[in-house]
């Protein structure tokens, strides 16, 4: 079970682990296609920082850039925030399943020992 | 039930998206921890169970997956804790731990199920940022969620 090579899942939440990310995420969504010097001029937060951010967000697949000029302009992309929905949809109705059995199971256990 | 961010296990440092459960169980906490590592009873409830007491095993879920198991160390001798995946997928591994406490003559039981973060990634966000406190990231989830809405119109 190595680590090595991590599914979309996995990139996607990573990403959105840190609050700056999902920050930049939500400001590039709200005002459409931006530079790494626009997002760093509005913040307290250095270009350079915002380039690392806005380079994880990118190998999720929630920003892509695009050259223009001498700077890139980065665009959002959540199509995969839907991926990261569907993981918690899907787990936590599994748990629902899973729990909903033990208790059955305990209830009948329960039953026989009394 | 509720889906939060969590300090992920293996990195505490950073705060990652999880799903949480808690049921309160008719019974008291060492059936409850039994439930969670006699073999025979999680074949009963959670899907064919194949292992010993040792640290691997492997369980097919109730959707069919076949999912390698590996027990992690517990902080605590009322909880219980694993790493799977599915057994096509092992990269897609998740961290499952439960906590059991005693309420009067019953057990609450609290599962959470988080994602892994891949290393490279924790590596990069260390090395930016500090991570935000997750109360923080919990009001942002709502902030994510409504990103996620946008997806769905």
């Amino acid at each position: 079970m190595a680590d090595t090579a991590a599914s979309d899942t996995d990139v996607v939440f990573a990403a959105l682990a840190d609050g700056t990310r999902r920050e930049l995420l939500r400001a590039i969504v709200a005002g459409g296609p931006c530079t790494a010097t626009e997002l760093a001029s509005d913040r307290d937060i250095t270009r350079q920082a915002v380039a690392k951010h806005l380079a994880v967000l990118g190998q999720a697949g929630l920003v892509s850039g695009a050259r223009d000029g001498r700077e890139v302009r980065f665009s959002a992309d959540t199509t995969p925030l839907a991926v990261a929905a569907d993981w918690i949809t899907d787990t936590g109705a599994a748990w629902d399943r899973r729990l909903g059995k033990l208790r059955q199971m305990l209830e009948k256990t329960q039953l026989t020992t009394e | 039930m509720r889906n939060r961010y969590v300090a992920h296990m293996s990195s505490p440092e950073v705060a990652i998206p999880a799903v949480e459960r808690t049921v309160l169980l008719d019974t008291d906490i060492d059936h409850v921890l039994e439930a969670l590592s006699s073999p025979d009873l999680l074949s009963a409830w959670l899907g064919e169970w194949n292992g010993s007491d040792d640290d691997a095993a492997t369980v097919v879920t109730d959707d069919g997956v076949v999912r390698n198991v590996r027990r992690l160390d517990s902080t605590s001798a009322n909880q219980v804790s694993w790493r799977w995946s599915p057994s096509d997928d092992p990269a897609s591994w998740t961290d499952v731990r439960f906590t059991l406490t005693t309420v009067g003559e019953r057990t609450q039981l609290t599962v959470v199920e988080s994602p892994s973060v891949p290393s490279r990634v924790v590596a990069s966000a260390s090395a930016s940022a500090p991570a935000v406190p997750w109360v923080g990231c919990l009001l942002a989830l709502g902030a994510v969620l409504a990103l996620g809405s946008l997806v769905a119109v």
